[in-house]
């Protein structure tokens, strides 16, 4: 059975419906935890390169989102760097799948040339937003239903139960390629200030070139201290990495499925609080 | 799904120029065209799997950048697969569902189809009550449904990056809807005066367009829009209107016989938008 919700201090929701008396978080000894986990799919090579560029390259990503929606475990699947040129192959994968997509444009390549990623998802989405970010740069966000469970645990670690939820979130995609738009990106008067004060318990998912990732850091914490950024892996070119407020969403952990030429899947396993 | 008989097949074709002064290079082809939910005039789409194939031909012979298409069902057990992606695929467009109510497994809307990247999006139900309560969406009767129309009805936007240079893009927003049917006259003013409101179309923070099947041709709900957009073309109850006023040039226009792939013919004009 599915349950549905919204993030926001979901956690309490989450205790109130698992009937448990355990504290939530999961770092207490001797009592029953309570624990969220929704998967993020982020299939990238964490460079400039565009994705499914080639043919192999297409029907390799296909096949393998294929697999990813076979066990209906539904997780929230973003191809990085699916500009423009692949709209059609990214139609045919959510055909595929009978799921849903959306295009997150970063920026124009040229007159008829757009760089972005493509989010798939499994309900249609009413919202998505745009916001930008410096000289040809846009953050994408979505208003997506986001598959997950609650999973309660004995003192040992032991699973007693799991449900399986449906959590409405916003979840926010960028790619920051250069300073400019780090700087843009932070500052009172920047992109992620107005980001945060419309949706407070957003998450973001994306990359920023290696050498602008501890300027990130910091122009994030200097507009509001209580969302950090983490690392979740450093690239050849890019780092991608997570961004949330500690009070809303934290890491559960993330494994990485290699695929062909520098494609990787980092499977992003989110804790909602 | 049928309609009532309105009159007789309505022209009203437009040739605007009255916005010469903010004439400029980039236009956009729009269309609009109510599918039918694949079933055909003679209902052979349950014969053949609603084969989306006589679709996208039509589609391709007009070659729109945009499309808004009404009576869109989807993944439903009958259609099977998502719709709006095969059409994407098979036309290389982005997509975005406009969704009215869950049908089955699947679900029943509006779609936006488009050649450039849609940035952002986001769709409303119109207000609606069923005699029925809460949780039902069709089939509506009596007082519920001369005041709230037959089924829930849906409106959404698309902002989508148009390149007018190498370097450079507009956003113009596509605003696609299908309004009430069955209900009184008084359904589908309120629908056009909820579309003006939703989107700001007395004052559109984007150069808009409204594409959609109003299921009306004249009346309040049309004289309201008329009021602050010009209608570029109307076939029988088919439209595609810009906003605001008197900002937009019509470069062309016209309708597209679509055989028995629907009770509605296509349309679709080309329309040069203003630069500020």
């Amino acid at each position: 059975m599915t349950y549905s919700l919204r993030i926001f201090s979901a956690g309490l929701m989450a205790v109130a419906m698992m009937g448990c008396t355990g504290k939530e978080g999961g770092e207490s000894e001797g009592k029953e935890t309570t624990e969220t986990s929704a998967i993020v799919e982020y299939v990238s090579t964490l460079t400039d390169k565009a994705l499914m560029d080639n043919e192999s390259d297409y029907s390799e990503i296909r096949s393998f989102v294929k697999t990813l929606y076979s066990d209906n475990k539904l997780p929230l699947v973003l191809l990085d760097r699916t500009d423009g040129a692949a709209k059609g192959k990214v139609a045919g994968i959510a055909q595929d799948n009978t799921k849903w997509t959306c295009f997150a444009m970063y920026r124009q390549g040229g007159a008829d040339s757009f760089e972005g990623s493509s989010f798939i998802f499994h309900k249609p989405t009413r919202n998505v937003y745009n916001v930008a970010c410096g000289t040809g740069c846009y953050i994408a966000g979505l208003d997506v239903a986001l598959n997950g469970n609650i999973i309660r645990k004995d003192p040992d670690g032991n699973i007693i139960s799991q449900k399986t939820v449906e959590a409405q979130a916003d979840i926010y995609n960028v790619n920051l390629g250069t300073s400019e738009q780090v700087a843009a990106f932070g500052g009172e008067s920047g992109a992620f200030r107005s980001l945060v004060s419309a949706k407070k318990n957003l998450v973001m998912l994306g990359t920023v070139k290696n050498e602008d990732f501890e300027t990130l850091k910091g122009a994030v914490a200097a507009v509001d201290a209580s969302y950090v950024v983490s690392e979740l892996k450093k690239g050849t070119e890019y780092t991608l990495f997570m961004l949330g407020s500690k009070r809303y969403w934290r890491l559960n952990g993330m494994t990485e499925t290699p695929l062909s030429n520098g494609i990787v899947s980092y499977s992003i396993d989110l804790r909602w609080m | 799904m049928k309609r009532r008989l309105y009159s007789l097949l309505f022209v009203a074709f437009l040739l605007l120029s009255s916005g010469a002064g903010y004439a400029q290079e980039g236009q956009l082809k729009v269309m609009s065209w109510n599918v039918l939910s694949f079933e055909q005039t003679d209902n052979s789409g349950t014969i053949n799997g609603f084969d989306v194939s006589g679709y996208v031909e039509k589609i391709r012979s007009v070659d729109p950048d945009v499309v808004c298409l009404n009576e869109f069902e989807t993944a439903s057990e009958r259609m099977g697969k998502e719709k709006m992606a095969e059409l994407a695929a098979a036309l290389d467009m982005y997509g975005y569902f406009i969704e009215s109510y869950p049908k089955g497994t699947g679900y029943y809307g509006n779609v936006i189809l488009s050649k450039y990247p849609i940035v952002a999006s986001r769709s409303y139900l119109f207000p609606y009550e069923h005699v029925k309560g809460p949780g039902n969406y069709q089939w509506n009767d009596g007082d519920y449904l001369k005041n709230y129309g037959a089924d829930q009805r849906s409106i959404g936007c698309a902002d989508i990056m148009v390149p007018v240079s190498g370097t450079g893009s507009r956003i113009i927003r596509v605003i696609c809807t299908h309004f009430d049917h069955e209900g009184d006259a008084k359904v589908r003013e309120n629908q056009s005066k909820w579309a003006i409101e939703y989107f700001g179309l007395d004052n559109p923070e984007y150069p808009t367009l409204l594409l959609g099947d109003l299921n009306t041709a004249g009346g309040l709900a049309i004289d309201q829009l008329a009021a602050i957009g010009n209608q570029i073309i109307c076939h029988w109850v088919d439209h595609i209107w810009t906003f605001p006023k008197d900002r937009w040039e019509t470069v062309n226009g016209d309708i597209v016989s679509v055989g028995k792939l629907s009770d509605h013919d296509a349309i679709f004009a080309t329309v040069k938008f203003p630069n500020e």
